[in-house]
């Protein structure tokens, strides 16, 4: 799959849905870590690579969906990850959605929870509020 | 009769119980398995050192829940996974220097004296 910086999109963004409202904290504007750790089954962390989502409409096509955050490619290849589009021949193809990559999955041993948490702290520390759908941060 | 003296629910007691109430219509619930080891150590936190910094709850995408107590660049986060064949685990980070090790009450409270409530 080819990445997702290389393969010359124009905006030089990502975004990452808030599944729970309690992503960001609303008196400080802190993003919380539990927004960049991977469910049982991902591979990677779903993204967008263009924003425009609107109380209407989830470009991420999900039932419950607070808003999103956005992080610049270029620092998250700095924390060691890759950020890839998706495989063009996969039945579930979408031309607006890449994946951050090199997050360990399925992690076993208090090491690789410990890289987990490394990355999800780092991610939260380098994502802002970009959309707010309901109102919940302001 | 007896004079009855309730005392008042802690604030981190009653930011717990609303969050589980929130988390209810979810489309991943706060786990019952959660919600009470995040109860049972809450309660033990704060008895043992009675107010304390209101720590940060948030739920996983999974049903588990973190909590997390920040000061300047420190960290103290317990992350209580949604089943019982997942660990428990508190993670320390002072700056970019980061810890992690197996969940204890006791080891909560050391890393909250140690990181957190220290002058």
């Amino acid at each position: 799959m080819p990445e997702t910086d290389v393969a010359g999109h124009p905006n030089p963004n990502i975004y990452r849905a808030i599944l729970k409202r309690s992503w960001c904290d609303v008196r400080s504007g802190r993003v919380s870590s539990e927004a960049f750790k991977l469910r049982e089954m991902e591979s990677g962390l779903s993204v967008l690579k263009a924003g425009g989502c609107s109380t209407d409409i989830c470009l991420a096509k999900l039932n419950q969906c607070f808003g999103e955050f956005v992080l610049q490619t270029a620092s998250v290849k700095n924390l060691g990850l890759r950020v890839v589009d998706d495989d063009p021949n996969a039945p579930d193809f979408s031309e607006n959605h890449a994946e951050i990559i090199g997050i360990p999955t399925n992690p076993t041993t208090l090491e690789e929870m410990k890289q987990v948490e490394d990355f999800a702290s780092n991610l939260a520390a380098i994502s802002v509020l970009y959309y707010d759908r309901y109102g919940k941060y302001t | 009769m007896a004079n009855l003296l309730i005392e008042p629910e802690r604030a981190v007691i009653a930011d717990l119980r609303a969050l589980w109430e929130e988390e209810k219509n979810s489309d991943t619930p706060i786990t019952p398995r959660a919600f009470s080891a995040a109860m049972a150590l809450l309660d033990y936190v704060v008895r043992v050192l009675g107010d304390m910094p209101r720590p940060w709850l948030v739920p996983s995408s999974e049903g588990g829940i973190t909590i997390e107590w920040l000061r300047d660049d420190r960290t103290v986060r317990v992350v209580i996974p949604p089943t019982d064949d997942q660990v428990d685990y508190i993670y320390e980070r002072v700056g970019r220097e980061s810890d992690i090790k197996p969940l204890s009450e006791s080891s909560v409270v050391q890393s909250l004296r140690s990181l957190i409530l220290m002058p």
